[in-house]
């Protein structure tokens, strides 16, 4: 019972020694598994990696499980999230399907579970997402945006561009986080490269249909992008 | 210590009043005793009062001055005093021609009191008039000027002001002068007569003025301070009391004739019947709080009887000094008074014997005893044993002042008595609070262990239940499982040691131990050990430390662990044993130190507290036990534990007293 391509699995937890064996764990399923120590640490992901199922621990430092889950579920309606936690009290439990999840387990489950509920997930995730939602739907993998007014065939800087955007917190990235994340030189240089970029994606975005400045350069914050966008 | 400020308050108030009294009593036996010092010369005393009742009313100052009438008058020295009647009375006595003043002058000025006699004419005999052409006068009929008096006169009437009636006689000659005067009052009728130098009598007027300013202003300080301190909004005793007293400053007003000098000087009509409500008010509000006081309530039916008819009396009474049956109606309420005295006093002797009365009992008698005093002051002034002028009219004043004294006295224990309620009532609401702070807390601590152990425990059963659940486990995985169940028993055996701790079972066992194999034992002890660098002193490597090697060890094992756990995965851990001074004694300083890990060091205000996990601390499992743990064993061995950030390394010191 193996999927092709193989499922891709996010894995967020702090505890180091359990993250380590999650992954392994889930790896030994035959799914494609990347771990993360936190919700920021998910910003060094590799641009191409669009996670099936996120497997979500509830106490991160920083921003916390339920926020992340509600940022993940926005951007990509059709991800499937499994929070495990050790808090399962009724108004936990109530919280975690609040904020996104599509199934809520708690500490200790036992592993034969956990890949049953993740094969589970990653079915219905798999038919959705054959399916193409109106509106925008970027695929980071092929750099290709679905627009409503056909595909639109991007660079790689560009799909990584639009992805951070729309994964990000407020859909917001500071300058310098951007040129970090598209490998451009942290200085004046790299500024005028991702203008010359942002102004160019801004033209095709709107020839295909996207409303005035989809992407705006907000005063000692960074870029935020105004267009709603999905990731399949 | 309020209750007992407000003791000594009422104690001064009433050493005050005492004094105040002192005064007004010692102002005219002063007097008094000075006239009778006097030879039978002396002008100004007047020694031959004597009254002569009209029972029809048809006297006339031609009537009773005829030289056969002389005989039918009673001879009064003391001062007159007729009680409640509707019939005149004229009164005779003869005033002394004064020597001459300065200017030549001879004049007195005669006082008559009390000032609120209802109607009052003085006649004073004129020399026998001389016909023209003659030097010798002839013997005919007496001639007399008249004088008018009263409070049914405005005060602007009156020739001199002043609250009582006061009159400037002029003799021509050395040859003294008769004078009568006619008397017609509701009130209690009472005539007290005197003649003075009118130099004397401003400085008399003064001192008199500035007496009775003391004492109303000490009643009205009285009554304020029963207002102040609220306790009649509760309490109906203070109410009657409040309202009783008001009553005894409204009289005290009118019997004194300040009201109709002062408050109402254009209203004869109102300052006349000011007096007689007064005595209303008081006998009607003194039922009432003495009905309280002694709690007839629970008494025999006929004390219940006598307070009730003698409230509905005065209630009754209220309407008398305006349909004209006032000395009537005054006459049975005054009686019904005595009896109600009587039936208080007895009442109060009950309450004493009884015995679970606060030692209010005493003071009710003590109370009715003075009230008694009062009715009967009549009696000790015609016995001559007080100054009968001043008896007659202050008498009941005294009376009702030293009555409101006595009760002031209980109400302030009754004060005191609640205050000491209310403090130790306070006491227990705070010792409670306090105990549901201690609940709370504890509840909060338990709370925060289950909370703690739930997470800390949960995460290395996953582990391993995960490690249970593979098939081909790799080493890494085996590893972690390995270091789950440590990560567990670490936990458990914390918990168990904090227990121990909090319930501070263990008493250290001291012996000398040596520190360099305890420590080298410490350190292989963890896995890691080869990232541990230690550094000891040679005088601490040969020296013993005495100390309990139990109690050591477990520290030494939480903070290696500790560093271990939270430096940067590879860093080196230094440990380094070194002797010196520590808060001017000498110690051996064991620092454990590592550098900061990239999520940031623990906070030094919270490291030592229990369940804290620093930043970036639950990566890895923990109780946040440990540090508490090392901390409360080293207070144990009489040392210090102690953690600073220096340059960017995370460092903790144990100072051991050598």
């Amino acid at each position: 019972m193996t999927f092709d391509p193989p499922i891709k699995l996010l894995v967020v937890e702090d505890h180091l020694a359990l993250l380590d064996t999650l992954v392994e764990t889930l790896s030994a399923c035959g799914h494609e598994v990347i771990g993360c120590e936190s919700a920021e640490a998910l910003e060094s992901l590799p641009a191409h990696f669009v996670a099936d199922i996120a497997v979500l621990d509830l106490n991160l430092p920083g921003e916390s499980g339920l926020s992340l889950a509600q940022r993940l579920r926005r951007v990509q309606p059709h991800i499937g999230i499994v929070m495990v936690t050790a808090q399962h009290a009724l108004a936990d439990r109530l919280a975690g399907y609040g904020h996104g999840a599509d199934i809520y387990l708690p500490k200790p489950v036992a592993p034969q579970e956990l890949c049953a509920t993740v094969w589970s997930l990653a079915q219905r995730v798999r038919l959705n997402t054959a399916t193409l939602a109106p509106g925008f739907v970027l695929d980071p993998v092929a750099c290709v945006l679905h627009t409503p007014q056909g595909e639109l065939v991007c660079s790689s800087a560009e799909s990584a561009l639009l992805h951070t955007l729309a994964l990000a917190p407020e859909h917001t990235m500071e300058v310098f986080q951007l040129l970090d994340k598209l490998g451009k030189p942290l200085d004046a240089s790299g500024k005028v490269q991702l203008e010359v970029l942002i102004s160019r994606l801004r033209a095709k975005l709107v020839a295909h249909g996207a409303p005035d400045t989809p992407i705006r350069l907000l005063r000692g914050k960074g870029y935020l992008l105004r267009l709603p966008m999905q990731i399949r | 210590m309020l209750s007992a400020c407000r003791l000594r308050q009422a104690l001064a108030r009433l050493g005050w009043l005492v004094w105040v009294v002192g005064m007004l009593h010692a102002m005219p036996s002063h007097a008094a005793a000075s006239n009778t010092a006097a030879t039978t010369t002396d002008p100004w005393r007047i020694d031959d009062l004597a009254v002569l009742r009209d029972a029809s009313g048809q006297e006339t100052i031609d009537s009773v001055s005829q030289p056969q009438r002389m005989a039918d008058f009673t001879p009064v020295p003391s001062g007159f005093s007729g009680g409640y009647t509707r019939h005149s009375h004229w009164l005779r006595f003869t005033l002394q021609a004064p020597p001459p003043n300065a200017d030549g002058k001879r004049e007195l000025l005669l006082e008559i009191h009390p000032p609120y006699l209802d109607d009052l004419r003085l006649y004073l005999s004129l020399p026998p008039a001389t016909p023209p052409g003659t030097t010798q006068p002839q013997h005919t009929t007496p001639r007399f000027e008249q004088r008018p008096g009263g409070d049914l006169q405005p005060q602007s009437a009156k020739e001199y002001p002043y609250r009582g009636f006061v009159y400037r006689v002029v003799f021509q000659d050395d040859q003294a002068r008769t004078a009568y005067v006619r008397l017609r009052t509701n009130s209690s009728s009472v005539l007290i007569v005197k003649a003075w130098e009118p130099g004397q009598f401003l400085a008399k007027t003064s001192r008199e003025y500035a007496l009775f300013g003391l004492l109303l202003g000490l009643v009205l300080t009285g009554l304020l301070a029963n207002i102040w301190h609220g306790l009649w909004r509760h309490e109906e005793i203070y109410r009657r009391y409040i309202a009783y007293l008001f009553a005894t400053l409204f009289n005290l007003l009118g019997i004194n004739g300040l009201a109709s000098e002062f408050l109402l000087p254009e209203a004869p009509y109102w300052a006349d019947k000011w007096v007689p409500l007064g005595i209303i008010l008081v006998v009607l509000f003194g039922v009432r709080f003495y009905a309280l006081a002694l709690n007839i309530a629970q008494a025999a039916p006929w004390m219940r009887w006598v307070y009730r008819v003698q409230f509905w009396l005065a209630i009754a009474s209220l309407p008398a000094p305006f349909l004209g049956f006032y000395p009537e109606a005054i006459q049975v309420l005054l009686s019904f008074v005595l009896l109600m005295m009587l039936t208080g006093t007895w009442r109060s002797i009950q309450i004493w014997r009884e015995g679970n009365d606060n030692g209010n009992g005493k003071i009710l008698l003590l109370a009715h005893l003075f009230g008694l005093s009062g009715n009967l002051s009549a009696v000790p002034a015609l016995l001559g044993l007080l100054p009968g002028q001043f008896w007659l009219i202050y008498g009941f004043q005294l009376r009702s002042v030293g009555t409101l004294l006595v009760l002031q006295l209980m109400l302030a224990k009754h004060v005191q008595a609640m205050q000491t309620k209310l403090t130790q009532a306070t006491v227990d609401i705070e010792i409670a609070k306090s105990k549901a702070q201690q609940e709370h807390a504890q509840r909060e601590q338990q709370r925060h262990f289950l909370s703690m152990l739930t997470h800390e425990l949960k995460t290395p059963l996953f582990i391993i239940r995960l490690r249970l659940g593979a098939t081909n486990a790799t080493p890494r995985m085996q590893a972690h499982a390995e270091r789950a169940v440590h990560d567990i028993d670490a936990i458990v055996e914390r918990c168990a040691m904090v227990s121990r701790l909090d319930d501070e079972a263990d008493e250290p066992q001291r012996e000398p131990c040596q520190l360099a194999p305890l420590l080298s034992d410490v350190i292989a002890q963890h896995q890691g050990a080869q990232r541990v660098a230690l550094q000891m002193a040679p005088s601490v490597q040969n020296a013993p430390v005495h100390t309990d090697p139990l109690l050591l060890r477990t520290i030494l094992n939480n903070l290696v662990d500790n560093a271990l756990k939270y430096a940067p995965p590879g860093d080196v851990v230094h440990i380094t044993a070194t002797p010196g001074p520590h808060a001017d004694r000498p110690s051996l300083c064991i620092r454990v130190d590592n550098a900061v890990s990239k999520v940031g060091a623990p906070n030094p205000a919270q490291v030592f507290q229990k369940y804290y996990r620093a930043p970036g601390a639950h990566q890895q499992s923990g109780s946040g036990l440990g540090l508490y743990i090392a901390k409360a064993l080293a207070d144990q061995l009489g040392g210090v534990l102690e953690y600073r950030l220096h340059t960017n390394r995370v460092v903790f010191e144990l100072w051991l007293p050598l």
